[in-house]
C-alpha cells in the first residue's frame, strides 16, 4: 500500500516535471523562421519577451501615429517587420509572413488570433529590396534597443481580447 | 433675401461638426514644429505649417494623354488590381479603384473643349470628412485629406458626399498590394496626394513628374501656404479656378484655363 502510494506520487512528480520541461522550451524556442534577415540578428527591435507580448500594442500604438502624423521613421513599423522576418524560398522568393508555418503563422496559429493586418498589408516586401534580401530595417536600433515607456503600455496589465 | 439663405456659413458647419461629437484636433497654436523636409523619412509630426496642393494648367493638358494616370496607378499600386473572377469586363471598369479621371468639359455654347484630370481636390472643409461616422475620414495637419483604412467600416457615405466623385470602394479581396500603400477589401480610397512620399521627403507627386516627363508641365504641385513655392508663385500670377466653387470648401487642387 505504501509503496503503491510511494509509486503514484513518484510518477506524478515526474509527470509535472516533464510537463515543466516542455512549457520551458516551448517558452526557449524561437519562432523566428530561418533564411530571414531576423535569423541572423540576436534579438528584434526589443528583446524578445517583450516582442512576444506587446508587439500588438506597438503596432496598434504606432499604426495611429503613422497615419495621422506622417511619422515613419520609426522601429515599430509592420513594414520593417514584414521585411525583417520574411523568409525565402530557394529561388530568393519571398514567402508570405503570415503562409502556413511562416513566422506570424506559427504563434497565431497556436494562440488561435486572428490577425488582420494582412487583409490591407503587403505579406511580402513589395517592391522587393534590390539585393533580393531585406537591409537593416532597425538601422543601429537593435544594438541599443531600450527599455519602452511605460506610459504608453501596459505589459503588466490585463490581457485584452484580439483587436481587428 | 434668396442668396443670403444658400450661403454657405463656415461657422455653422462647424457648430454642427461639434455638436455631432466630431472631436477635431488642433495643433497647439504658436508651435512651430515644421523644419524643411529632406530626402530623410518624417521623424516628426506633421503641421499646418505646410499646406499641399496642386495646380492644373488645363491649356497644357493633352488630349488624349493619360501619363498622370498611368503613373498614378504605379505609384500607388492601382495597376496591381485583378478583375475578380466571373466579373464582367463592363462592371470591373466601373468598380476598380482610379485615383484620378481624365475629364473632358465641353462649352455647349463656344464648343471649346478643356481636358483636366480630376482626383481628390483636398478640401479645407471636405465634406466626405463632415459626413464620417467612426472618423475614418479625416484631414492631415498639412492639408491632405486621406482615409485610415483602420477605421473605416465601408460605409461610403463619403463617396456619396464628395461632389469630385473622388473616391472608389474596394470590392474584393486584393491579392497583390504595395508595401507602401496598403489596399484591402471593405474600405474607400482616393488619392493621397502621394502621402509616401510626403513621408520619405520627396519634392513632388507621381502624377506631376510624369505630366514633366512628358514635357506638358501642366501639373505643378507644392506648399500653398509658402508664398515662395513654384506653386504659390504661379497660382498668384494666373487666375485660377476651384472645381464647384459655389460650394465653398477651398479646394487644394486649383484649375486655370478651364
Amino acid at each position: 500500500m505504501a509503496n503503491a502510494v510511494i509509486r503514484g506520487s513518484l510518477l506524478s512528480v515526474g509527470l509535472a516535471g516533464a510537463l515543466c520541461a516542455l512549457a520551458a522550451q516551448a517558452a526557449g524556442d524561437s519562432h523566428v523562421v530561418p533564411g530571414s534577415r531576423a535569423a541572423t540578428l540576436e534579438h528584434c527591435v526589443a528583446p524578445t519577451p517583450f516582442m512576444r507580448r506587446n508587439h500588438m500594442e506597438l503596432l496598434l500604438h504606432q499604426r495611429d501615429i503613422t497615419v495621422h502624423t506622417g511619422v515613419v521613421s520609426t522601429k515599430y513599423s509592420i513594414v520593417d517587420c514584414v521585411a525583417c522576418h520574411v523568409s525565402y524560398t530557394g529561388e530568393h522568393k519571398p514567402i508570405p509572413i503570415n503562409g502556413e508555418g511562416q513566422f506570424c503563422d506559427t504563434c497565431h496559429e497556436d494562440a488561435a488570433v486572428q490577425m488582420d493586418c494582412f487583409e490591407c498589408h503587403a505579406t511580402v516586401p513589395v517592391p522587393a529590396p534590390k539585393n533580393g534580401v531585406a537591409g537593416d530595417p532597425h538601422g543601429g536600433l537593435v544594438r541599443d534597443a531600450v527599455a519602452l515607456s511605460g506610459s504608453v503600455l501596459h505589459p503588466e496589465g490585463p490581457e485584452e481580447g484580439n483587436r481587428p | 433675401m434668396k442668396e443670403t439663405s444658400e450661403r454657405i456659413d463656415q461657422q455653422r458647419r462647424a457648430f454642427i461638426a461639434t455638436a455631432a461629437g466630431g472631436a477635431a484636433a488642433t495643433v497647439v497654436p504658436g508651435v512651430l514644429l515644421y523644419t524643411v523636409a529632406g530626402a530623410e523619412p518624417r521623424s516628426e509630426p506633421v503641421t499646418s505649417a505646410v499646406r499641399w496642393g496642386m495646380l492644373i494648367d488645363t491649356a497644357k493638358c493633352a488630349d488624349g494623354c493619360s501619363a498622370c494616370v498611368t503613373a498614378c496607378d504605379e505609384e500607388n499600386g492601382l495597376n496591381l488590381q485583378q478583375k475578380p473572377e466571373g466579373e464582367s469586363e463592363e462592371k470591373w471598369e466601373r468598380q476598380k479603384s482610379v485615383w484620378i479621371r481624365k475629364v473632358r468639359v465641353r462649352d455647349n455654347l463656344s464648343g471649346h473643349i478643356s481636358n483636366l484630370p480630376l482626383m481628390c481636390q483636398h478640401c479645407e472643409h471636405p465634406p466626405c470628412v463632415d459626413v464620417c461616422p467612426t472618423g475614418a475620414s479625416f484631414k492631415r495637419a498639412d492639408g491632405i485629406v486621406l482615409v485610415d483604412r483602420h477605421t473605416c467600416i465601408g460605409c461610403r457615405y463619403c463617396m456619396l458626399a464628395c461632389p469630385y466623385k473622388a473616391r472608389s470602394f474596394i470590392h474584393e479581396r486584393v491579392e497583390s498590394k504595395l508595401s507602401r500603400v496598403p489596399r484591402g477589401k471593405g474600405c474607400v480610397e482616393s488619392c493621397t496626394l502621394c502621402v509616401q512620399r510626403r513621408d520619405d521627403g520627396e519634392a513632388s507627386t507621381a502624377c506631376a513628374d510624369a505630366c514633366a516627363r512628358e514635357g506638358h508641365k501642366a501639373i505643378v504641385f507644392g506648399d500653398i501656404k509658402d508664398s515662395e513655392s513654384p506653386l504659390s508663385r504661379r497660382l498668384a500670377s494666373m487666375a485660377t479656378r476651384q472645381i464647384r466653387e459655389d460650394l465653398a470648401l477651398n479646394t487644394g487642387v486649383r484649375y486655370s484655363n478651364v
